[in-house]
Formats: structure tokens, C-alpha cells, sequence
């Protein structure tokens, strides 16, 4: 599979020697989706950062399709048009005086016409259940609206990857789940989702790579249930294995899921998977 | 949290019409109102006005009230002291006065009522896109877009910083409420400025380039409705004139 983004040794120190990213290497493949998964202050929002250019890495570099970005107004832009970001905090995404007039920001810059914008608009408000919203502003929304209307807005640009930073901070219950579709129609549609998060069952539920991430470095790299179910890795990333992974990795020593079959993503998969697992059981051989 | 007339005014049901038929009928209402003699006019005007926004923009009248109350009750006192004489040693009743006073407030009560009717369906930023079509420059729209949109976040940011305050006794007696309201201001300020290095962020990632450029979706101008606010201008205009 083709690596979109790639960060090569990647560093960054803040003001007062805080360092927040070393020695980071890491290769985002096109069309999946990756879980930075990490406790808070292990350096996964600055590591997005650099995703999009809005972070100058200090050392090492950042490397679009193979090409290592160029920080001019006309590399960056490009940069920017292909990778999409949405901020943990939607009141810091949006500005302008209605939904609509929001979400047609992006593709205009992107020099778009009026009339391909409008589309654009059109689609993503559509593809994030925002009908009947289009005028009103921003701070007559609720914190599940504002989210979407902050993702509306960067997908109306069109990007190949999207990031988002800690997508469900903020999120009640319902929220998180309607985030959670929209995240996962996305995907099908063949875009590549980088997301931080400190949940590892949002991680499980979503993510097909998880890079794991302690004290500013990369600690953990690989697909979803190599990460996951190495509990050693996660304790020493300050994280605690859900119920879900503990059950997985109990079934998996017993001998009750194969270790090549594919991992449960949610509570429900378990509790089928135990069901079924019981029905074998009663069964005379 | 009381919504703000401005919030009242994105809810409203003549939100979606063009502002041009809105300020048509409110403004020009305003100039019968400033430019012919008060009487029968203003009450005219009064009477039309209301309807049109009791009625027709359907503003539910308690809320008409409450946002009445407060320029009125300024109009009355203006007109009350206005009643008096004040001589070298002493203060005259003077009842010569009444008939310009009445007068005076008529005339303030219908351009109240107009400015109402505007406020009240037209939210402030369609009134800014609005200017900006008529010659506004692009920075000051610009400008007073975003502080239009950060004073809300700013108040917020405010209000829950002064419950924090109050719930660990910082409102305890004068002294400390003083004491709190500069910590407030004192803490507001860095935080604004981090507000406004996100949102620069945010705004960046979508390729912002020191322009804000939004589609507005325009609403085609309604041929009846302007001639019907033409007619009623008319009228007001012509029995203003006539019975005066």
C-alpha cells in the first residue's frame, strides 16, 4: 500500500527545553486509519501539528507522497489542501457568521469558483447530517453540531487525509456515536483518518494502525491488535487495557479465538463472539 | 442563559428575507417618522409598524415588551424633565411644553418601533454583509465579524470563570468581588490571546491567506412584498402629509 505521509526523525522542543517530540518516525498508509494513541502530554496534538504544516519540525522532516514539504506559502498550501485538520476545540475552527458561509471557506481559498464550492458545501453538509443547520451561527450550536461543522469544513476541501485531534473530546454518549459513523462512512469512501486519542477502545473501535506514544516518542507501531494486546506496552505508556482488550486477550490465551482471526472492535463483538462460543459449547460433539 | 434579540433574530420567521425588503419598510418607516410632523403620523407608523411585527414577523409581544421597556423608559424620562423650567432659583411646571413633548415622543416611539422591527428579524451580520454591499471597506466587515464571533466565546469564557470564582467564595463581600473581577480580566486576557493564536491556526489549515472569503447565499427580492411595503410607505406618506 502506497504511504501518503511520512515524518522522518521527527523533534521539537518547546520554549523552556519541554521536549515535546523526539526521534519520531513514522509512515501513514493511504486509505487507512491510525490511532495516535497516548495519555495526555505525550506529544500526539504536536505531532499533528506537523502533519499539516501548522508545526515547523525542528529536526528531521515531513514528507508528502515521497516529497519532503516545502514551507513557502505555495508548499504549504498545497500541503493543506491535501491534508485536512480538525481541532479539539471546534470554537477555534469557526468564525464566519453561518454554517454555510463556514464550511465554503476552505474550498474558496482553495480557488475553487463560487459554483464549485457551493457543491462542495453542499456535499459535506449532506455527508455530516447538518440539513436545516446551513444559517444558523456558529454559537446557537451544540458541542456535537459544532464538531461536525468543523469537520464539514475541512472535508469540503476535499482532502486525502483527514486529522482530527481528539475527535470525542467534549462528546456526550450520542455525540461520540454519530461521530463515530460519520468517521467510519468516511473511511469507506477511501479516505486516510489520523485521529489522537487517549481511549483505547476508540482506538480498538476505529483505527486499523495505532501508534502508540509516551514522553514525546513513539513507543508502538503497528496494527491494531499488535498494540492493543500487548499489555506490558500500554502500562508502560500510562494506559490501562479496557474490559474489551482484557476479555480479547483472555480468549486468545485459552485458546477460544484464533490468533489469526480478526479482533473484536466493540463490546457487542465480544458478547456475540461469547455467545457463539457457549452455543459450541452445549452442542454434543 | 436569556437569548440575545440577536439570537431571537436568527430564529425569527422573516429571517430568510432579503434584508434589503426589511430595512425598505424599517428605514423608511424611520425617515416618515424623523421628517413629517408627529401627528397623525407617529401613531400611524406606531400602529402599521406593530402589526407588521406582531403579525407578520409573528415577534411574540412579550418579548416586544421586554425589549421596548428599556428605550422607553429612557423616553420618559427625557420627556418628563423636558416639562420643566429650570429658572435661576427655582424649578416651573411648564405646561407649554406639553403639546412638543408629546410630540417629541411620539415621534421617538415610532423610530423605536422601526429599529425593533429591523433588530428583531435581521441578525447583525446579515446587516453587516449588507453594509459591506453598500461601500462598508472589507477590512472593518471583516473585523467586525470576528469580534462579533469572539465576543460570544469571550463571555462565555467570563461567565464560567466567574462561577469558578464564586463557588470557592470569591464573591464573598466587596472587597474580594473587586479583587476576583481583576483576576478575572487579568486571566481573560492571556487566554484570548491563545484563543486567537487556535483560531489563527484553524483558519491557516484551511488555507487562509489574510482574506475571508464565504459564499452567502443571496434570496431573490420578492416583487409583491416590495410593493406592498411601497404602498404602505405611500400611505403613511400621504396622510401625513395631507392631514398635518
Amino acid at each position: 500500500m502506497n504511504t501518503i505521509l511520512s515524518v522522518q526523525q521527527l523533534g521539537y522542543t518547546f520554549p523552556g527545553d519541554v521536549i515535546a517530540l523526539s526521534g519520531i518516525d513514522l509512515s501513514i498508509r493511504q486509505g487507512r486509519c491510525l490511532a495516535l494513541l497516548g495519555p495526555n502530554g505525550s506529544g500526539k496534538s504536536t505531532f499533528l501539528q506537523h502533519l499539516n504544516g501548522t508545526l515547523r519540525p525542528q529536526h528531521g522532516r515531513v514528507l508528502l507522497q515521497q516529497q519532503p514539504v516545502a514551507y513557502s506559502r505555495q508548499g504549504l498550501n498545497l500541503l493543506r489542501s491535501k491534508v485536512g485538520l480538525v481541532l479539539q476545540d471546534a470554537d477555534d475552527q469557526l468564525f464566519a457568521a453561518s454554517v454555510y458561509e463556514d464550511i465554503s471557506f476552505g474550498p474558496l481559498n482553495q480557488g475553487l469558483t463560487a459554483a464549485e464550492a457551493g457543491q462542495r458545501v453542499e456535499a459535506a453538509i449532506q455527508a455530516m447530517g447538518l440539513g436545516g443547520l446551513e444559517n444558523r451561527p456558529p454559537h446557537m450550536l451544540s458541542g456535537g453540531q459544532k464538531k461536525r461543522v468543523a469537520i464539514a469544513g475541512a472535508l469540503a476541501m476535499a482532502p486525502e487525509v483527514l486529522l482530527l485531534d481528539e475527535p470525542t473530546a467534549g462528546l456526550d454518549h450520542a455525540g461520540i456515536a454519530q461521530l463515530i459513523e460519520i468517521l467510519q462512512s468516511l473511511m469507506q469512501c477511501g479516505i486516510t483518518i489520523v485521529f489522537s486519542t487517549h481511549d483505547v477502545d476508540l482506538a480498538c473501535r476505529l483505527a486499523d494502525d495505532i501508534a502508540l506514544f509516551a514522553a514525546g516518542r513513539l513507543i508502538g507501531f503497528g496494527e491494531r491488535s499488535q498494540i492493543l494486546l500487548d499489555q506490558a506496552m500500554l502500562l508502560a505508556a500510562r494506559l490501562k487495557p479496557s474490559l474489551l482488550l482484557q476479555m480479547v486477550a483472555f480468549a486468545r490465551d485459552k485458546g477460544l479465538l484464533a490468533t489469526d482471526a480478526a479482533m473484536p472492535r466493540t463490546d457487542h463483538e465480544i458478547m456475540d463472539l461469547i455467545g457463539k462460543w457457549q452455543q459450541a459449547a452445549c452442542q454434543p460433539a | 442563559m436569556t437569548l440575545s434579540i440577536d439570537q431571537y433574530a436568527h430564529l425569527s420567521r422573516w429571517r430568510e428575507r432579503p434584508v434589503l425588503e426589511k430595512a425598505l419598510l424599517a428605514i423608511g418607516m424611520l425617515l416618515l417618522a424623523i421628517s413629517l410632523p408627529p401627528w397623525p403620523t407617529a401613531p400611524c407608523i406606531i400602529a402599521s409598524v406593530l402589526g407588521v411585527t406582531l403579525l407578520g414577523a409573528r415577534v411574540p409581544l412579550r418579548l416586544w415588551l421586554r425589549c421596548a421597556l428599556i428605550p422607553a423608559g429612557f423616553l420618559l424620562t427625557a420627556g418628563l424633565t423636558m416639562l420643566f423650567d429650570v429658572g435661576r432659583h427655582d424649578l416651573s411646571f411648564s405646561a407649554a411644553g406639553l403639546p412638543v413633548v408629546c410630540g417629541l415622543l411620539l415621534r421617538s416611539f415610532a423610530g423605536i418601533c422601526c429599529l425593533l422591527l429591523l433588530a428583531l428579524t435581521t441578525p447583525v451580520t446579515d446587516i453587516l454583509a449588507s453594509l459591506r454591499k453598500i461601500g462598508l471597506p472589507r477590512e472593518i466587515a471583516e473585523i467586525s465579524l470576528i469580534m462579533y464571533r469572539l465576543v460570544f466565546l469571550l463571555l462565555d469564557t467570563a461567565s464560567a470563570m466567574h462561577t469558578a470564582q464564586a463557588a470557592r467564595l470569591g464573591q464573598r463581600n466587596r472587597k474580594q468581588q473587586l479583587r476576583s473581577l481583576g483576576l478575572l480580566l487579568a486571566n481573560l486576557f492571556p487566554r484570548a490571546m491563545d484563543r486567537a493564536g487556535r483560531m489563527e491556526n484553524g483558519l491557516a489549515a484551511r488555507g487562509w491567506n489574510g482574506e475571508f472569503k464565504v459564499l452567502r447565499r443571496t434570496r431573490p427580492l420578492s416583487l409583491a412584498r416590495l410593493t406592498w411595503t411601497s404602498l404602505l410607505l405611500g400611505s403613511v406618506l400621504l396622510m401625513g402629509s395631507l392631514f398635518s
